[in-house]
């Protein structure tokens, strides 16, 4: 007679390999779920364009503002000065960021004051490219 | 112990023979959906919910800071193939005809993932189509 006991040990033994190897093949697929769009979202520079409007609009408007209570003769001038002067001091805040912008700025003038000022943003990183055209009100 | 005087040896051999030659010509007629087909749909579903979320939020993303006069456009990644083969990515109606959704669909294997833009159409209209075999896909917003 052969020792054959111990067979639904070993039966059992291969049912639970299996069932763990197929649960081990579906928890890897469920790992890579999800990730690109996570990185996509992190990645999108949402705030940084938004922050960059913000500041600029407010700028414009603040210095439209001081240069029209100021008492210089060339308004047109001292505008675009000052409006350099901050463009040349965020390109370099976004340049760390690894993201290049260009903000310009006109000021319309009227009876040697300025009414209002257009200002044009142009953002670029790797992925994303954006631009706009506002023209902000300076009241006096 | 078993009575097994009716069955002889070599009668006992082909029965056994015949219900594995059974069995296993049934195992190989359904091996290639079981083994193939199978895995390769659940990978697709996976993936193309994944592809459905990743445009679906760069599409709110851009929308939610479109410039009232200017332009935006935003590159996004999409795997050239999934489960080894090409497919695309639609936007399409959906059911209820008030709103759009992403919809990512193979046609090879007819898995189909839909993704809603949440009331995004009503305000700005989005429509596009684009193929996992282009070489870039962009969202673009121009006023």
């Amino acid at each position: 007679m052969d020792d054959d006991s111990g067979q639904v040990i070993l039966m059992m033994a291969i049912i639970i390999v299996i069932c763990m190897v197929v649960l081990l093949l579906y928890l890897n697929q469920s790992m890579l779920a999800g990730r690109s769009s996570s990185i996509s979202v992190m990645n999108f520079p949402k705030d940084d364009i938004r922050e960059l409007k913000k500041e600029s609009i407010a700028e414009a408007y603040t210095i439209g503002k001081l240069v029209n209570n100021n008492n210089v003769s060339d308004k047109g001038k001292a505008y675009n000065d000052n409006f350099t002067y901050y463009a040349n001091n965020i390109t370099s805040l976004y340049v760390e960021k690894g993201s290049l912008i260009n903000i310009t700025s006109t000021p319309g003038i009227e009876n040697g004051k300025i009414v209002n000022a257009t200002v044009k943003i142009s953002y670029k990183n790797g992925e994303t490219t954006y631009s706009e055209n506002i023209i902000i009100l300076v009241a006096d | 112990m078993f009575d097994d005087e009716g069955v002889s040896k070599t009668l006992e051999n082909i029965i056994v023979f015949m219900i594995a030659f059974i069995l296993f010509g049934f195992l190989m007629f359904i091996s290639k959906g079981l083994f193939i087909d199978m895995p390769c749909r659940e990978v697709s579903s996976v993936q193309f919910t994944d592809i459905g979320n990743d445009i679906t939020a760069k599409l709110v993303d851009t929308y939610l800071i479109t410039p009232d006069n200017g332009t935006i456009s935003t590159t996004f990644y999409m795997p050239m193939t999934v489960g080894g083969k090409d497919y695309v990515s639609d936007i399409r109606n959906t059911g209820n005809g008030q709103d759009k959704e992403v919809v990512v669909y193979s046609p090879y294997n007819g898995v189909a993932i839909s993704v809603t833009i949440n009331g995004v159409n009503s305000t700005i209209p989005v429509n596009g189509t684009t193929s996992s075999l282009a070489p870039t896909h962009r969202i673009y917003y121009m006023k």
